[in-house]
């Protein structure tokens, strides 16, 4: 079911009815069964598929939990990575693969050709993939005790607020969460309220009208753009996908919310970052945990001994002696983290783009650091082109429309006119600036001047009222999220 | 509690009324584009429509069934933009030059498909596709240095049922895989509807429903689409205002797009000599009693360019119309910043513009000798 459709918001309306309706010990069935009904909607053959998966890592980690001796619990552990991957394998990377041979073969005339399989990618697979994995390694790695009653488990994979495109979930985060009986409270429906109007906001108002000039820029015959027409798509392109899946995580996080359930925020203000490992705490942050906790750090060979050394985000080095090589596991890590989002190697790319910038970071001398707000001011004007010019391998459709786009900005002849519509350029400016007032008019708090908070007031009733006019005019399913191909 | 239930009041009340007076009015954006003292026109003759601008499946059928009944051979093609069906202060029993054109030819069918804010791309589709449905052996293409800005496949060139019929050979000129791909993209997300079949599943089963159940009820809901068109209008307004354009601010050549828009015209002329189809290409009319809003040297460039392209092609010939409207028979448009002031209309002009148009034209097709 498409957030950004009317489908959707009187589906949660009835299920957040129901939910603060029923005794606290049928809330969880009824939003396990919902989320059944949530991803029917898109298809119901594949409801099954992600039962399935379900209860590989409910049984299994059950299991491993019972057991006592390291390996059996290793092999269970084995087990549920190689079912789990192989489903993720088999529906989004086959024909990846597939194709990779037959090229492969092409170039070295190898004379055989394997056959090519379109299936169709399961709705957020890779999320619920993710989810029930680290649920199984934290049973494993004794972080976590595993949940006995089905239901709550399902729902804990499940859950429809973020069940095809994050926030990705730790169990022992959502655990406690579902399991809290609480009352109903107005603010719970206010405050969610609010995450899903920006959200929508943020998603019919302002991604699906840039997604139009996006797809016809990148539509178009690359010969013919300037340094600044590519400039101004990657700018473009980043804001877009910024408000598509921040404005998903402000709706996943607020229909949660309604219900009382915290979420774990997924998105701050990541063009105001002023390193790249300040980007990925702000940017995908549940991801980006992730993939430290699940994949650097076990490639890196560091071994994690308690919960607490998990970490909130980011990806700060741990070298200990037996730690193998930070540079390998960093690239490999991201790399493996690009093909994660699509199976192309333009992903691969863009994972690879990313882990050579982190990877230069870390020369920079500490000593810098006393200079907090110039080395900051002078770090964002660094890393907020690198970082939106890292979106053209995500947005383009070939490694060679990539390397074509970013050979044009070492043209300096091409940096004095433009081929696209004077509009374009007036619209990212704009955005831009929207997006950096915006973020900075956030760290400023008004309840510490006169009047403050009479300010704050009349400016968030404005700010609702504009939202609440745009969304109901420009709700519409015309487009899905960009994350829920990934 | 109280103070936030009161605030969410406020914000639902005031949302409401706010949303209610901007949808109050009807507005019809391609009214607003052409002004007050500008009417589209589409002729249409024994009832047969003889010029199109919506490529409505039922509208072609009727066409095509009235060039049959017809009994002519062939048609000749007029294409265009909006100077072809826009009359500036328009009377009563006016119509554009397709008519009187249409009447003329006593030999082939003259029927018109022009388009508002097109471009060369969509005379390349709008040729090839009605080539075999109306049996073309003529075409007449006016070539504004507008259109040549312009990009991007109109909705028009996507009617379900029969959108793969517009797809072009991909051999004719490396541009039309261009053409084609956007086609097809646009296909996958048909912009036609409100509602778009993301998911041919529950859900678009169920948005439809409603929709419909919501529009049938809900009056505001039913204006979104006018109240969406309204915004974005508003917004063109305020930019222009801000930035002080008007219609005689300079069009700059957009050199990706003006490329585009030339190599779909070879396309044209290539594919006219492939299906021996005379081409009749025109400089159209442009006001000249004040400064034109072009770069002169971008524009006598542009002519040059059209010159140097009709080289080596067979079937082709080309004419300069660009001074044969006198000045008083243009008009003047709403402004385009929302301001008091009118502005000089460089594109339309009144039904004498269409008299002599429609002169030139004939002369240029050399119907007075088949008459």
């Amino acid at each position: 079911m498409l957030f950004n459709s009317i489908t959707f918001l009187v589906f949660l309306s009835l299920v957040t009815t129901l939910f603060w309706c029923l005794k606290p010990k049928s809330r969880i069935l009824l939003l396990f069964t919902s989320s059944i009904v949530f991803y029917g909607f898109w298809r119901w053959d594949f409801v099954l598929l992600m039962l399935f998966s379900t209860c590989i890592d409910y049984f299994i980690s059950l299991k491993i939990h019972n057991e006592e001796k390291n390996k059996p619990r290793f092999i269970l552990l084995l087990v549920s990575l190689v079912l789990n991957l192989s489903l993720l394998v088999v529906f989004k990377y086959l024909l990846f693969i597939s194709y990779n041979i037959n090229s492969f073969s092409q170039l070295l005339d190898l004379g055989f050709k394997v056959n090519t399989i379109h299936l169709i990618l399961p709705l957020g697979i890779s999320f619920y993939t993710f989810q029930t994995i680290s649920y199984t390694i934290d049973v494993y790695r004794k972080h976590l005790i595993p949940e006995k009653n089905f239901f709550k488990y399902g729902t804990f994979v499940t859950f429809f607020p973020q069940l095809v495109a994050g926030p990705i979930l730790r169990a022992g985060e959502v655990m406690s969460e579902l399991s809290h009986t609480r009352k109903f409270n107005l603010d719970f429906i206010i405050s969610g309220g609010k995450r899903i109007l920006t959200g929508l906001f943020l998603k019919v108002v302002l991604a699906d009208n840039i997604a139009p000039i996006v797809d016809a820029g990148f539509l178009n015959q690359v010969s013919e753009y300037t340094a600044i027409d590519v400039l101004v798509l990657a700018y473009l392109f980043g804001f877009q996908i910024y408000f598509d899946f921040a404005g998903y995580s402000h709706i996943a996080i607020g229909c949660a919310k309604i219900m009382g359930i915290h979420f774990p925020e997924n998105f701050n203000f990541p063009y105001l970052a002023y390193s790249f490992k300040n980007f990925w705490k702000r940017w995908h942050i549940s991801l980006s945990s992730w993939i430290r906790d699940y994949l650097y750090l076990p490639i890196l060979g560091v071994k994690i001994k308690n919960r607490e050394s998990l970490s909130k985000g980011g990806l700060a080095v741990v070298v200990n002696k037996d730690s193998r090589s930070p540079t390998l596991a960093l690239f490999l890590t991201w790399a493996i983290m690009g093909l994660w989002h699509g199976a192309n190697w333009t992903f691969a790319f863009w994972g690879i783009y990313h882990a050579f910038f982190i990877f230069i970071e870390r020369f920079i001398p500490k000593k810098f650091n006393q200079f907090k707000f110039i080395n900051k001011f002078t770090g964002w004007l660094i890393v907020l082109p690198i970082t939106m010019l890292s979106w053209i391998p995500f947005r383009a459709e070939s490694l060679h429309q990539t390397f074509s786009m970013f050979m044009k900005l070492f043209n300096l002849n091409l940096y004095f006119s433009y081929s696209l519509r004077e509009n374009d350029l007036l619209i990212t400016a704009i955005l831009f600036l929207a997006v950096i007032i915006s973020g900075l008019l956030s760290k400023v708090d008004l309840n510490s001047f006169k009047y403050g908070n009479y300010f704050l007031s009349l400016f968030n009733m404005v700010k609702y009222v504009i939202m609440l006019c745009l969304v109901f005019v420009f709700l519409r399913p015309i487009t899905q999220f960009i994350y829920f191909q990934f | 509690m109280t103070s936030k239930l009161l605030k969410l009041t406020i914000v639902s009340l005031l949302s409401f009324t706010l949303i209610n007076k901007y949808s109050n009015k009807i507005f019809d954006a391609e009214n607003f584009a052409l002004g007050n003292a500008t009417s589209s026109h589409f002729a249409t003759h024994n009832n047969f429509p003889i010029h199109l601008n919506k490529l409505i499946v039922s509208d072609i059928d009727r066409a095509v069934e009235g060039w049959k009944i017809s009994g002519k051979d062939y048609t000749t093609l007029v294409l265009g933009n909006s100077q072809t069906h826009s009359i500036n202060q328009f009377k009563k029993g006016q119509n554009t030059f397709i008519q009187s054109l249409h009447l003329k030819d006593t030999i082939s069918y003259v029927f018109c498909h022009s388009i508002q804010n097109a471009n060369i791309q969509h005379f390349l589709l709008s040729l090839t596709f009605l080539k075999h449905k109306l049996n073309v052996k003529k075409v007449v293409v006016p070539l504004f240095f507008d259109d040549f800005r312009e990009d991007g496949i109109r909705d028009i060139f996507y009617p379900s049922a029969i959108e793969d019929q517009f797809l072009i050979d991909n051999s004719l000129h490396p541009v039309i895989s261009e053409i084609n791909s956007e086609l097809k993209s646009y296909w996958k997300v048909s912009n036609t509807d409100d509602i778009k079949d993301t998911y041919v599943s529950s859900q678009s089963k169920t948005e439809n429903y409603l929709d419909s159940l919501l529009s049938n009820n809900f009056k505001l809901w039913s204006l979104r689409s006018n109240t969406r068109t309204r915004i974005l209008t508003d917004l063109y307004q305020l930019r222009n205002y801000i930035f002080n354009i008007n219609a005689q601010t300079i069009r700059n050549k957009i050199p990706f797009r003006y490329m585009k828009n030339l190599n779909a015209l070879e396309s044209i002329l290539i594919f006219c000599d492939q299906q021996n189809i005379a081409i009749y290409l025109y400089i159209p009319p442009i006001r000249s009693d004040v400064p034109i809003p072009y770069d002169i040297s971008e524009y006598e460039e542009f002519k040059s360019d059209i010159s140097s392209i009709l080289e080596g092609h067979n079937n082709v010939s080309f004419s300069n119309f660009e001074h044969i409207v006198p000045s008083q028979y243009w008009g003047m448009k709403a402004p385009t910043d929302g301001g008091p002031d009118l502005e000089y209309d460089f594109m339309h002009f009144r039904y004498e513009g269409h008299q002599i148009l429609d002169s030139a034209i004939t002369q240029l097709l050399k119907l007075n000798n088949a008459l």
